[in-house]
């Protein structure tokens, strides 16, 4: 292999600084990746004992063996001496690999500057949610201190630096807080429903005949009912219905994991709702897939179905899904707002962004206008939103074959 | 074309189906019984509840209760409002609320189409420069502001506090324009990003075709070709999107809706979901339902005039 697929990142030119500075931010992201990618490796081993014992070529020595250079990579990006992660199952590249399309679609969005600083944005907020959601920011955002209330913004009053709302919690936190919740959100929302569409068209696509007739009456019949409808139709579902309630804060999902009854509406609305075009994408391209060479030669060597789909075709469509979940994750996002204000959003103990917008209703009417809870929620919700949606454009463009010409 | 318009119209059958299907199981099954819904209270007796079900025909079996509901549907027959106006034709308070949507829905949706359509032109006539970068990351840094900040920023600082418009409130007629200004400026702000991008896209694509090559070497201005080859070309795209719009439209938008009184098909859902209204919203989901997939049908009918290889397919 050779072309553009073996050409490295660019390391002088065009976004030089802005790409050294989009790394160095997103530096404690990439740890957890590598952590995650040695995880792999490390899992492997007792995998390996068990299935081949103390075998010289495959046993636990080959286990421990192969964690060495998933470490190695590892630390050398972390160490600013590689721009190579290793991958996400801890494999690194060997010295005379290709780079493969996904490096070539990172050359593309490091040349891009909207692209570096919408990742940039975009990684700040996920350590913000990470800390939150870890409790080492923002603890404390439920505490209501009754004696301050509506005090207004002070930057340096200690929890008030973003003022307090009608009970006394300080807005501050509750913003830093809901960037926790919104990104649980857009994340279980965009892997609900791309899990769901992903599979459902991938069978349509491949098999055709009646799962594909089974499926495309699926999705066109939800595509016929106005979204706004169903998402309005399911809180009235939560809303009438006391039994529902009642049985899910006896189900695991409240008792196990704690989440609330208002989250895992959100989620499992816009999830059951919004599969169909990640669907429709997946379908049409394994029809495109199903009938080249690859695909034909795979299956005279045997391999079974699933295989095929899975691994197989799955991989060469995955950017399609990629981009809708980006798409889907903004979308569940801004929907929380919405469904907040129509009474099935999170509760009211919660900090999230919507609720915040909610509540905020009548105070900048009120004199003096209370102006900060509403933009802080305002602010942090748009910087997100910008974020991914330019970096998704970036995306767009870097995945596009069609552009690769232009 | 006879026969394609029968193949497609056949299509049109299961997904009508599918969908009353999904309402009748949506009110009837996961709601629970709608005979509780209806008395209310807690001090309502087993008996009440048993004449209130009986009257429903909810005591029946499901498919029964379900054939009888696509009889309804069939005969357009969706009964009366049990809550927001006691007693009255459903279909008579939906059809009061057509021409408000309309009124503001209509001229939003066409300014947004004019203004995204020339600021696409736009930024494909100077692709790649900075006025095009700029342009595209201003829309949609307009699109992702949530709608309900929107309103409640506009309404104070343009109406309330510059006077620019009445915070809230609607007539009928010429009257109303006034107070229709604030929502449509925030509709079009809202949905200028997602349209420039995709008719922008439209262009960029149609302008790497052999027919525009032609003509450059033909010896064309840019502005001719972009003007009179390319748009003309890419209106395809562009009135499909139209069209499938359109249902939407009637519907109206919820949330602008319900902030500035606007007593349209939106806000009117908005109340019958609040006070479980269930004849409102299962006519309103069956009716929508039916206009999308109407207008689909059009859609397809209106591209094998066009283009005759659709009805091979």
């Amino acid at each position: 292999m050779s072309g553009a697929y073996d050409q490295p990142l660019p390391t002088r030119g065009r976004g030089r600084v802005l790409a050294a500075v989009a790394r160095a931010v997103s530096w404690p992201l990439s740890l957890l990746f590598v952590l995650a990618a040695l995880a792999w490796r490390v899992l492997a081993v007792p995998a390996r004992l068990l299935r081949h014992g103390t075998h010289p070529e495959r046993g636990v020595g080959e286990g421990l063996r192969r964690i060495v250079p998933t470490l190695q990579q590892g630390v050398r990006y972390l160490a600013f001496a590689s721009d190579e992660l290793p991958r996400w199952d801890g494999t690194v590249r060997a010295k005379d690999e290709s780079h493969g399309p996904w490096h070539e679609a990172r050359r593309r969005i490091a040349r891009s500057r909207v692209a570096l600083l919408a990742w940039t944005g975009l990684a700040l907020y996920l350590m913000v949610g990470i800390a939150a959601q870890a409790g080492w920011i923002a603890d404390g955002y439920d505490v209501a201190d009754k004696s301050q209330v509506y005090v207004a913004p002070g930057w340096f009053d200690g929890p008030y630096f973003l003022g307090s709302d009608y009970i006394g919690h300080s807005v501050g936190k509750l913003a830093l807080r809901g960037t926790a919740v919104a990104l649980w959100i857009g994340l279980l929302s965009a892997v609900v429903s791309c899990v769901i569409g992903t599979v459902l068209g991938a069978l349509a696509g491949y098999f055709g005949r009646w799962v594909d007739d089974v499926v495309t009456w699926l999705y066109t019949t939800l595509e016929s009912v106005p979204e706004m409808l169903l998402v309005l139709a399911a809180a009235y579902v939560v809303n009438a219905n006391a039994g529902w309630r009642e049985a899910y804060e006896a189900s695991f999902l409240a008792q196990g994991l704690g989440l609330s009854l208002g989250l895992f509406t959100i989620v499992a609305v816009i999830g059951l709702v919004s599969w169909t075009g990640v669907c429709r994408q997946v379908r049409g391209e394994f029809i495109r897939e199903r009938d080249l060479d690859y695909v034909t030669a795979a299956r005279a060597l045997g391999v079974p179905t699933g295989r095929i789909i899975f691994r197989h075709v799955l991989p060469n469509v995955m950017h399609l899904v990629l981009i809708s979940f980006s798409l889907l994750f903004i979308g569940a996002i801004k929907y929380e707002v919405v469904l907040t204000f129509l009474g099935v959003g999170v509760e009211p103990g919660e900090a999230s962004w919507g609720r915040m917008i909610e509540q905020s209703k009548l105070e900048l009417l009120s004199e003096p206008p209370r102006w900060w809870q509403l933009t802080a929620a305002t602010g942090m919700l748009f910087g997100l939103v910008l974020c991914v949606n330019l970096f998704v454009d970036a995306l767009r463009d870097a995945l596009d074959p069609r552009l690769k010409d232009a | 074309m006879g026969t394609y318009v029968l193949r497609r119209l056949l299509h049109a059958v299961p997904v009508l189906l599918g969908v009353t299907l999904v309402t009748f199981l949506l009110f009837n099954v996961v709601c629970g019984d709608p005979a509780i819904v209806l008395v209310g209270g807690k001090k309502v007796t087993a008996e009440k509840i048993e004449a209130e079900r009986r009257r429903l025909g909810t005591d029946r079996p499901l498919p029964a209760q379900y054939v009888s509901f696509l009889g309804e549907i069939a005969r357009f027959d969706f009964g009366t409002s049990w809550k927001l106006q006691k007693d009255r034709p459903v279909l008579e308070m939906l059809g009061e609320g057509v021409a408000p949507s309309l009124s503001l829905a209509l001229p939003a949706f066409l300014l947004s189409l004019a203004v995204s359509l020339s600021l696409a032109l736009f930024c494909a006539y100077y692709r790649g420069s900075v006025a095009d970068v700029s342009t595209v990351i201003v829309t949609v840094a307009m699109m992702s502001v949530p709608a309900l900040s929107y309103i409640l920023f506009g309404q104070y600082w343009l109406a309330h506090q510059w006077h620019m418009f009445p915070v809230f409130g609607f007539q009928p007629g010429l009257a109303g324009l006034a107070s229709l200004g604030l929502p449509i400026l925030i509709w079009v702000l809202l949905s200028l990003g997602s349209e420039i991008r995709f008719y922008r896209s439209v262009m960029l694509e149609e302008m790497r075709k052999d027919y525009v090559r032609t003509a450059a070497a033909k010896g064309l201005g840019t502005g001719r070709i972009l003007f009179k080859h390319v748009l003309k070309n890419g209106m395809i795209p562009v009135i499909t999107r139209v069209i499938v719009t359109i249902p939407f439209l009637m519907l109206g938008s919820l949330l602008l809706e319900r902030f500035f009184g606007i007593p349209g098909l939106g806000s009117i859902t908005v109340d019958a979901v609040f006070q479980s209204d269930l004849p409102v919203i299962k006519a309103v989901v069956v009716i929508s339902a039916l206009l999308l997939v109407v207008f689909n049908l059009l859609t397809d009918i209106c591209y094998a005039l066009v283009d005759p290889r659709v009805r091979l397919k």
